[in-house]
């Protein structure tokens, strides 16, 4: 989405701002810097209208997330002006803000007393999973959400949060990150982003020709799904993987026409961009040839 | 083992600005460079990537392209930079990170290949160190005591710059004038391959007036 610079927004009328906070609000994009410029300026000017609630929360969460403390919990304090200083969403925010400022000592009390009265929770249950993974403890965050997915199943979000654990532990568990990536392709089958990734995280696992060969599936799937320029990650993979197959012994023509077909696209996309490396893509499929 | 690893204003200020431009995230790029018995001199950083570094398949791509694109002037990738997730993070090397810069040390003309971890709790504005840990593909565990400093090669000489506040001092300018926006890593380029990951503006931006001492 089009979102204004940071210079434009003293320029922007109030209903232009209203309106990109609320596409920031139903498609979330971490833009936490704008929505707090925008945010300044509409409380100073009491011009957030019907939407003043919800704002304020946005603006609250955006506010910790570049350190302002002191905005956030003005934001946080009118809330609970309005709604109780016991109000779920008011606690949630006062445990954010807590866990914002490092203090997650502070935090855990907020989010017990909201699961005491609201055990199922999703959105506690992930801070909770935060506050683990922010001090390091991987594998105990991997834990828990994995105990948690196996209650809300259809959570997005929560796969990718998984499949995010499993890359970055010290014990990277390609199998376990693959499998979480599936079901991102499971809940959005025409994605072309899950099916390249998953023919990343094939890649970089164990280098098997096995392994490649699935891999190689995935990427033509994906640009099956999308074969436009800005799926060229899914152009080059292909390319890369059936390098590597051809590398372990696995060539035959089919791998051979789908590399020269990789190649021809690529080369084709950079010319029509006019793209500043071209001369270095001929480069590197030359070299290849000569090997 | 190099006494000195020197690195040059664009290169170090473009890895600052990729870390700086995806605060939340943890960020990684090429270093490239040459290297000699007393210093490893860092011409270029090169940034990659923002989500998923773990990645190894356009890791191999954009290994093999940037050493493509550097090696008429005699240059090639001697490391990796990465920026870790947390703020308080300890950058210390990662097994995966370990991983790649072992491949660079494989593939490269010297087995001299290094890890730069950035110093994510240092990057304040009252900070004008070099916030950066240096390990060796040799030994990992520990990071090299050689010195770090800020400047140029010439006729295979390596010059300090002038003064060594400047660069911070550029840096602060320039996250101020939003300039940030301008820093494109492989990933983006890969969304759209108009965007220059050799980022040749900034590496103006960055350099311009920023002189060697005499």
């Amino acid at each position: 989405m089009e979102c204004p610079s940071l210079n434009e927004v003293a320029s922007l009328s109030s209903d232009r701002l209203l309106k990109v906070l609320k596409e920031l609000r139903m498609h979330p994009v971490r833009k936490s810097e704008l929505v707090v410029k925008i945010g300044e300026r509409l409380i100073a000017g009491s011009a957030m209208g019907a939407d003043k609630w919800n704002i304020l929360e946005q603006v609250a969460i955006a506010a910790m997330d570049v350190l302002y403390f002191d905005l956030a919990s003005r934001c946080i304090a009118m809330l609970a002006a309005k709604f109780g200083g016991s109000a779920r969403r008011v606690l949630r925010l006062k445990g954010m803000l807590c866990e914002a400022q490092g203090d997650y000592a502070a935090a855990e009390p907020f989010y017990k007393s909201i699961l005491e009265k609201n055990p199922t929770d999703r959105q506690v249950k992930w801070r909770q999973v935060a506050i683990l993974k922010a001090q390091g403890r991987f594998d105990e965050a991997i834990k828990e959400l994995e105990a948690q997915m196996k209650i809300t199943q259809m959570a997005e979000e929560g796969y990718i949060e998984l499949m995010n654990l499993h890359l970055n532990s010290k014990h990277p568990d390609y199998d376990k990150a693959l499998t979480n990536c599936e079901e991102l392709i499971l809940q959005n089958p025409t994605s072309y982003c899950w099916l390249m990734l998953c023919a990343e995280i094939l890649c970089t696992g164990k280098p098997t020709s096995t392994n490649f060969l699935l891999a190689r599936k995935y990427y033509c799937e994906s640009i099956l799904q999308n074969d436009g320029p800005n799926n060229m990650r899914s152009f080059w993979g292909l390319w890369n993987v059936c390098k590597n197959l051809r590398a372990c012994g696995a060539s035959t023509t089919e791998n051979a026409d789908l590399m020269k077909w990789a190649e021809e696209r690529i080369l084709s996309t950079y010319e029509k961009m006019d793209c500043p490396q071209k001369e270095y893509a001929a480069l590197l499929f030359k070299d290849e040839v000569k090997k | 083992m190099p006494e000195t690893y020197m690195f040059s204003p664009a290169a170090y200020g473009k890895l600052l600005l990729h870390a700086f431009k995806h605060p939340s995230q943890a960020v990684s790029g090429l270093l490239v460079g040459k290297v000699d018995a007393k210093v490893l001199y860092v011409h270029e950083a090169v940034p990659l990537f923002h989500t998923y570094s773990q990645l190894m398949p356009m890791l191999e791509v954009a290994l093999k392209q940037v050493n493509a694109i550097f090696e008429k002037d005699g240059m090639f990738v001697l490391g990796l930079y990465s920026s870790s997730q947390p703020i308080t993070d300890k950058a210390t090397a990662t097994p995966h990170s370990e991983k790649i810069v072992k491949r660079i040390a494989d593939g490269s003309a010297s087995t001299c290949a290094v890890l730069v971890q950035l110093v994510n709790s240092s990057f304040k504005p009252s900070c004008r160190d070099i916030a950066l840990k240096i390990y060796s593909a040799s030994d990992m565990t520990k990071a090299v005591s050689g010195s770090i400093k800020l400047g140029y090669l010439y006729d295979g000489l390596t010059t300090e710059i002038a003064d060594k506040e400047s660069v911070s001092e550029r840096l602060c300018e320039l996250l101020k004038q939003q300039k940030v926006d301008l820093v494109v890593d492989f990933e983006s380029h890969l969304d759209n391959v108009k965007n220059d990951y050799m980022n040749p503006e900034l590496s103006l931006l960055l350099s311009e007036g920023i002189v060697p001492s005499n």
